[in-house]
C-alpha cells in the first residue's frame, strides 16, 4: 500500500487553508495552537479561522449518540464547505470527529438525509479534511521546511507517538498513513534535522478519553508507552494531540510509580519542535508551559 | 426486533460476518478489564443475550480507540457497534456498569450543549460537582493553575439555536 496524501494545491500564493482550532487549542493547549500558527506563517500558509465553529463532541458524542456526533461535526463542516477551502485540523480527536464524519456523510446515504431534515444542516461530504501534520508531510512542503531550518534538531533521540486517532480506522482517515507504523510525523521531524527512533508503542492507546472517567485505567496505559518509550532509547516524545499531550505531560508522576523507576520524558508537541528548528521566538516563549520540564532537552539541542 | 438489528438501525456493522478470530480482543488496550472481551461481545449480539451485553461493562470501558476496527478481517466496525450497546443502554434507562465513565460523557455534553464549546476548567469544576469526588487530581491542577493553563472563560457559540436544535433532536428526544 503507498500511503501518500494528495498534494494540496501550491499554486495559490499563499497557500491559504481554512484553521479549526477546536476546544483544547483554545484552552490547555494552548502551544499547539500558538506554534502551529507561527510554523504555518513562517512557511507562507495563511490559516483562516472556522467562524463560529463548534465543538466536535469528541468520544463523548459518538459514545452516546450517533446523530448527535454526526451532526455536531457536519455543523463545522458546512461552514468550511461554503469557504471552499480545504480544512486543517490540529487537535487529533477533533481532526478524527470530522474526517469522520465527512466520510460518513459521503457514504451513508441515510445519515446525510437525517442531518439535513432534523438539524437544518445540508452537508453532503467533499470537504478536504486535514491533520495539520499531513499539511506538512506532503513533498513540497518538507523541501520549503528543510530550507527554513536554522537550527537542525541534533543531539537527542525522537519518538513519535501518533495515538489511536490520526491513523485510525485508515480507510476513514482517507488511507494517509500505515494505521500500523505510520511516519508522516517521522518525516517532517527528519526535515528538521531530528533523529528519530523506531518504537512499538507509537499507536497504543493513552487513554485520553479516560484521563477524568477512569483515570487509574488511563495511568496504566501511559505507564507502558513509557515502558516501551525508555526501553527504545527514546529521550523525547513529539506528538500531534491535546489529549496525548496532556496525559503524558501531566501523569509522569503516576507513571514513574506503576514502573517503579522515574519518568522524566520531555513531550513535545511536533509543530513546536519545528519552530524550534525555525528559531521562531514566540514557540520558544510558550515551551515553558509544559508540566514536565523541556529545559534540559532544549539545551541538550542547542 | 432482535438485538442484531436494533444495533444496525443505529450504524450497519456487518456482526453477522464475526467468525470469533479473536484479532479485535487481542489489540483491545483495555480487554483485561472488561467483564466480556470484545469478540465475546459480537458473538452474545449474534446469540441475542441482550441484557447481558448491555449491563456489562465491556461497552463501558471500550475507550473507543479503534484498534479492534482497524484490525478486524471481516470489517466489522466492533468501535461503532460499542457506541451503539452504550446509545441502546441509555435511551431506555440502564444504570451504566460504569458510572464515572458516563458520567464524565454526560457532563462534557451538558456543557457542549450549555456554551456550544467546552471551556476545560468548566468541564472539570462541574465534573467533580457530579462525581462528588473533589480532591482528586489537586496537585494536576494547581500545576496547570501555575503554569497558566486554566483560561475560566472562552467564546460561546454565537448561533446557540443551531446547538439547541442538536440536543432537542437527540439527547432530549422523547
Ligand atoms: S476481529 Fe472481527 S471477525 Fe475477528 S473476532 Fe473480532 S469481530 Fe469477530
Ligand atoms: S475500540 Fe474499544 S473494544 Fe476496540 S480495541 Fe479499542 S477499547 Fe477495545
Amino acid at each position: 500500500m503507498n500511503w501518500q496524501a494528495k498534494s494540496l494545491p501550491h499554486t495559490e500564493q499563499p497557500m491559504k487553508l481554512s484553521y479549526y482550532p477546536g476546544c483544547s487549542l483554545h484552552g490547555t493547549a494552548i502551544e499547539f495552537d500558538v506554534s502551529t500558527r507561527e510554523v504555518c506563517k513562517h512557511l507562507g500558509v495563511e490559516l483562516v479561522e472556522l467562524d463560529d465553529w463548534n465543538c466536535c463532541g469528541a468520544t463523548a458524542a459518538h459514545s452516546l449518540n450517533r446523530d448527535l456526533a454526526a451532526a455536531a461535526s457536519a455543523r463545522n463542516l458546512a461552514i468550511a464547505s461554503r469557504r471552499g477551502m480545504p480544512l486543517a485540523v490540529p487537535c487529533a480527536a477533533c481532526y478524527h470527529a470530522l474526517k469522520k464524519t465527512d466520510y460518513e456523510m459521503r457514504h451513508d446515504a441515510d445519515l446525510a438525509d437525517r442531518i439535513r431534515t432534523e438539524f437544518g444542516i445540508d452537508y453532503p461530504g467533499g470537504v478536504d479534511v486535514r491533520h495539520i501534520m499531513h499539511v506538512f508531510a506532503d513533498d513540497e512542503m518538507l523541501a520549503a521546511i528543510r530550507q527554513k531550518v536554522t537550527r537542525p534538531l541534533e543531539g537527542l533521540k525522537f519518538g513519535c507517538y501518533y495515538g489511536c486517532l490520526i491513523v485510525r480506522p485508515p480507510e476513514a482517515m482517507g488511507n494517509i498513513d500505515d494505521p500500523e507504523n505510520p511516519q508522516k510525523m517521522e518525516t517532517i521531524l527528519n526535515a528538521c534535522g531530528a533523529e528519530t527512533v523506531d518504537w512499538s508503542y507509537k499507536t497504543d492507546c493513552c487513554g485520553g478519553a479516560f484521563a477524568l472517567g477512569r483515570p487509574a485505567t488511563a495511568m496504566k496505559l501511559i505507564a507502558k508507552i513509557f515502558d516501551n518509550a525508555i526501553k527504545s532509547g527514546i529521550e523525547a516524545i513529539a506528538v500531534a494531540c491535546p489529549l496525548c499531550h496532556a496525559n503524558l505531560d501531566g501523569r509522569q508522576p503516576e507513571a514513574s510509580e506503576i514502573l517503579g523507576r522515574e519518568v522524566n520524558m520531555p513531550i513535545f508537541y511536533f509543530t513546536e519542535l519545528m519552530g524550534v528548528a525555525m528559531g521562531l521566538a514566540p514557540v520558544k516563549k510558550i515551551l515553558g508551559k509544559h508540566l514536565t520540564s523541556v529545559q534540559p532537552a532544549l539545551e541538550k539541542l542547542s | 426486533m432482535a438485538f442484531i438489528d436494533e444495533i444496525e438501525s443505529i450504524n450497519s456493522e456487518l456482526v453477522a460476518k464475526c467468525f470469533q478470530c479473536q484479532r479485535c480482543s487481542c489489540g483491545c488496550p483495555i480487554v483485561d478489564e472488561m467483564d466480556y472481551a470484545p469478540h465475546q461481545i459480537m458473538r452474545m449480539i449474534l446469540l441475542d443475550q441482550r441484557d447481558k451485553v448491555l449491563d456489562s461493562n465491556t461497552i463501558w470501558l471500550c475507550v473507543s480507540c479503534e484498534t479492534c476496527s482497524t484490525r478486524c478481517p471481516n470489517d466489522i466496525d466492533i468501535a461503532g457497534v460499542m457506541d451503539a450497546c452504550r446509545q441502546i443502554a441509555i435511551e431506555e434507562g440502564r444504570k451504566p456498569a460504569e458510572e464515572r465513565i458516563y458520567k464524565f460523557y454526560n457532563t462534557f455534553l451538558k456543557r457542549v450543549e450549555a456554551g456550544g464549546r467546552i471551556n476545560e476548567p468548566m468541564l472539570v469544576a462541574m465534573f467533580k460537582l457530579a462525581t462528588k469526588d473533589f480532591f482528586s487530581d489537586m496537585r494536576l491542577g494547581m500545576k496547570m493553575g501555575l503554569k497558566g493553563k486554566l483560561k475560566l472563560l472562552s467564546p460561546k457559540v454565537k448561533d446557540r439555536a443551531a446547538i439547541k436544535r442538536m440536543f432537542a433532536q437527540t439527547l432530549h428526544k422523547k
